[in-house]
């Protein structure tokens, strides 16, 4: 089992880059710490409308990921706040 | 603790799929129980921009305090075979469904069985006779005899599955 972490700074604007998962199965916690909603997507066009929600605080689990999806994420968080992290854990293979 | 499950058909254009309780702290398994990859996010979530949610896998809102929407990228019915079911079909059971006819269809093709709500998507895996298609897996709803089968193209119609409660 191979355990990776790793942090974003979120920005205003477009999408920031969070991950590219790898081609393996992976099950992955998101955590939002960034002091706003934060949303996730799979491109740099993410917005507060088109994303999926993770309120601050909060943490999502997705398991059983990859096997030839789209993996790359991306975060924007809600009023382009600058401050804060939104940082996840990797869990590969299962 | 209380929890409520519900299918819902995801199509091109964005459904809600989950609307958090408003008493108690919600939650929600939000699980694609499709074929194809769907998309979650806000009310404005596309196939290009949401959380991609590929087939059989899930994701856990331990605080779901949002409305969730899905999309996928739709589907197109390419006309080049059709029949209806001549057995009703079970959802989770039957992968090898009765039709009248197995013309112009192969292994390998796309099909959609059924309409509206609950039309979804399978691949042929083979035909064993004139009147059988075999499924690459059992369809995911119940389907009445006469429900159509036809061929489609692009297809990335989905089903959502949420599990959702409060604590």
């Amino acid at each position: 089992m191979a355990v990776i972490t790793n942090v974003a700074t979120p920005a205003s604007g477009g999408g920031v880059f969070l991950l590219s998962a790898p081609g393996d199965v992976y099950d992955l916690v998101i955590s939002n710490n960034a002091g706003q909603t934060a949303f996730l997507g799979t491109s740099s066009r993410v917005t507060s409308s088109n994303g999926c929600p993770i309120p601050n605080g909060q943490s999502i689990k997705l398991t059983g990921q990859g096997a030839g999806s789209t993996t790359d994420l991306y975060v924007v968080v809600a009023g382009g706040a600058a401050s804060g992290t939104v940082g996840y854990v990797l869990t590969t293979p299962r | 603790m209380t929890s409520r499950s519900i299918y819902t058909p995801v199509g091109a254009a964005p459904v809600q799929v989950y609307t958090p309780a408003t008493v108690g702290t919600p939650h929600v398994v939000v699980y694609n129980n499709g074929p194809a990859t769907v998309y979650l996010g806000g009310a404005g979530v596309t196939s290009t921009s949401g959380l991609a949610l590929p087939p059989r896998t899930e994701v856990n809102f331990s605080n779901g305090v949002n409305a969730i929407y899905a999309a996928a990228g739709g589907v197109t019915v390419s006309g080049t075979a059709t029949t209806n079911l001549t057995a009703a079909a079970t959802g989770g059971l039957t992968s090898n469904i009765s039709v009248g006819t197995t013309a112009n269809f192969a292994a390998g093709n796309l099909v959609q069985v059924g309409t509206a709500n609950t039309a979804e998507v399978g691949t042929i895996a083979s035909i064993p006779d004139s009147t059988h298609l075999t499924l690459a897996a059992a369809v995911v709803y119940d389907h009445r005899a006469g429900a159509t089968v036809a061929t489609v193209t692009g297809a990335s119609t989905g089903t959502v599955k949420t599990v959702a409660g409060t604590s």
